[in-house]
């Protein structure tokens, strides 16, 4: 257990390209961080910085109080889970996960104990004595888990440990690492690259983009006010729909204008726009689930209603998305799954304008405060 | 259309046993030779099976011309040579196949380079070199010359093993609290058993048959090895047939002990389990 100080981090490899750009974090005690962003990203190369598994170019790396810069991997007191699990296939189950012990000669009864005790709470005790090769993928990645367990590290390092398992398997190993992280109340960094993964474990989530941090924020806090449109767009599925539009002032009241569509903004939004964005252009967010086709909405604030070609009815069972036209604009929409839409109909929608989201079209930086 | 499959099954049979007569031949012959007495070697019809089985060319070659001697020569050269050449081919081939580092392609290309160039080319250098070293007639000298020049093979070969093996393995062991030195010969080196052991049987196997560094640098009885050993029983006027046929055998043995030993190994996958799969 323990806190993590990451400070003007860059990492800079041989040639020039920068894949981390002054990474600034402080990560508290028993906290669970998700590092999320796009391939290539730079969130992988954070996490294998602070397990010394890469050099760091500059800037400055805390685990506690310890500046751990130039301290080689096994003595940073980390455990890390790996992508592809990473088991040593010459040695059992067991041997998998007492090696770090026995490298460190803890006592043969104490690394037994330990053993035994991780693989009750995985429900490997069955395998012990298996070698990775029997073992299928969702079992390798619980005894890469139990690994990491036994050490009882101060930080637990993962890298995208469940994009190799499959859809069913993910989601549970998704909430079982949850729990864990409940159980073991130990720092956490998590890697990944499925947003949903991101959503559901976080307690804070470190957005990341061509090597440089976006938001750092709780993930209700992401997804309701993200800080610019790749956040609003990365974060959510389906994402975010985003228009370009121009703010209008008429007769007191702040209108969005899109093709030929004007909808009324509330007050409570204009608050908190900056005046000097009135009569400009910008980009108008909204969320699919904040798009209504309910005939009580659409009564309730003819205002934020206009017309939209339906291209296609995605039903899923608990929810239908729709796929609309309107003008140039392509949007998705959240329904209620008994909504009687036909694809090639043209339905009357509404913005849900309390829920709406501006960004500046040159900066793309959300623009409400 | 059923008997045309049938067709091809007999075909692939027939062709595959006339290849296999064509390579097993040989050894039967030198087999069978061995054990032939002077007389029935030379006797028309040729014998295909001895009418008579004796051990007279195997006592002929321990008891005459101290074929033990030059058989445990061979082993202790091939050996060192071999193993010398794993060990830094073992090193190199691991810095060939992680790091990152200005002229890496250069130092491939350079090994490569020392692999087109034929052995007799460096023959009169390589002499007057271990006449420098004070090295002639001693079985250092062998010893010297195959790891030379077997190293750039087995870095080239084992450098392809490491990279078939995922970086993430020793990651994980240095994690968990090894250097990397201890890692690689912790989890990397038992993982890699399979390419270490075909990389060593290739090496045993040619210091074993290497015979012109043997001839040119061992010209004393006592240090000489199998293949120059088998090389004195042919002579200006005279081939001793049944003496030679058994030097072979008794020279191909540890080789195929060798392959008993490893062939769990070489049939099974290098890392299978460790990762995805």
């Amino acid at each position: 257990m323990a806190k993590l100080v990451l400070k003007n981090i860059n990492k800079v490899y041989p040639g020039g390209v920068k894949a981390v750009i002054d990474f600034n974090l402080e990560i508290e005690d028993k906290e669970f961080v998700v590092l999320v962003g796009p391939s290539g990203c730079g969130k992988s190369t954070t996490l294998r910085m602070v397990a010394g598994l890469e050099e760091i170019s500059s800037g400055e790396l805390y685990i506690g109080d310890r500046l751990v810069n130039d301290i080689s991997p096994k003595d940073r007191d980390i455990a890390m889970v790996f992508q592809n699990y990473a088991l040593y296939p010459h040695m059992n189950v067991y041997d998998n996960m007492a090696f770090g012990l026995k490298l460190r000669k803890t006592p043969k009864a104490e690394i037994e104990r330990r053993v035994k005790e991780a693989a009750s709470i995985l429900g490997i005790e069955s395998l012990l004595k298996r070698k990775p090769k029997a073992l299928s993928g969702g079992q390798r990645q619980r005894v890469a888990l139990g690994r990491a367990i036994v050490r009882e590290p101060k930080v637990f390092l993962m890298d995208e440990p469940l994009s190799n398992l499959d859809a069913k398997l993910r989601v549970q190993m998704r909430t079982e690492i949850a729990k864990l992280h409940e159980r073991l109340q130990t720092t956490f960094i998590y890697v990944t690259h499925d947003q949903t993964e991101a959503m559901t474990m976080g307690s804070r989530i470190v957005v990341m983009k061509d090597g440089y941090i976006h938001q750092v924020d709780t993930p209700q806090n992401i997804y309701d006010y993200p800080v610019n449109t790749f956040v609003a767009g990365f974060i959510g599925s389906p994402q975010m729909n985003f228009i370009d539009g121009k703010l209008l002032k008429e007769n007191d009241k702040i209108y969005i204008n899109f093709n030929d569509t004007k909808l009324l903004i509330p007050e409570g939004v204009i608050k908190k726009i900056d005046p000097a964005y009135f009569g400009r252009e910008v980009i108008l967010g909204i969320r699919p689930e904040d798009i209504h086709d309910e005939a009580a909405f659409l009564d309730y604030f003819p205002e934020y209603c206009f017309n939209a070609k339906v291209d296609v009815v995605e039903l899923l069972g608990s929810e239908t998305f729709l796929y609309l036209t309107s003008g140039e604009n392509s949007l998705t929409a959240r329904v209620d799954p008994r909504s009687n839409t036909r694809t090639g109909d043209t339905i009357k929608i509404g913005f849900d304008m309390n829920k709406l989201h501006l960004f500046d079209k040159i900066t793309t930086k959300r623009i409400l405060s | 259309m059923k008997k045309r499959s049938l067709l091809i099954k007999i075909l692939k049979v027939v062709v595959l046993g006339i290849f296999l007569v064509y390579t097993i031949f040989p050894f039967y012959w030198i087999l069978i030779t061995s054990f032939k007495s002077r007389q029935d070697i030379f006797t028309m019809p040729i014998q295909y099976w001895p009418k008579v089985f004796t051990l007279e060319n195997y006592r002929e070659i321990f008891e005459i011309s101290n074929f033990g001697r030059y058989f445990m020569n061979s082993l202790i050269v091939s050996m060192v040579g071999a193993g010398g050449s794993l060990l830094a081919g073992l090193l190199g081939g691991y810095v060939l196949a992680r790091f990152q580092f200005k002229g890496k392609t250069n130092i491939l290309f350079l090994y490569l380079l020392t692999q087109m160039v034929p052995g007799f080319l460096i023959l009169a250098p390589l002499y007057t070199l271990m006449s420098k070293l004070n090295l002639i007639n001693k079985l250092g000298s062998l010893m010297v010359a195959y790891t030379a020049m077997l190293i750039p093979y087995c870095t080239i070969s084992l450098r392809g093993f490491f990279q078939r093996i995922p970086e993430s393995i020793e990651e994980a062991a240095m994690i968990d609290g090894c250097s990397r030195l201890y890692a690689l010969f912790k989890v990397v080196t038992p993982v890699m058993l399979p390419g270490i052991a075909a990389t060593y049987i290739f090496t045993f196997v040619q210091c074993w048959n290497e015979v012109f560094q043997a001839i040119m640098f061992i010209d004393i009885e006592a240090n000489k090895t199998i293949p120059v050993a088998l090389n004195s029983f042919i002579m200006k006027y005279d081939i001793n047939w049944g003496a030679l046929s058994a030097g072979t055998v008794i020279s191909i043995i540890p080789t195929i002990i060798l392959f008993g030993f490893i062939q769990k190994y070489m049939a099974a996958g290098l890392t299978d389990g460790a990762i995805k799969g």
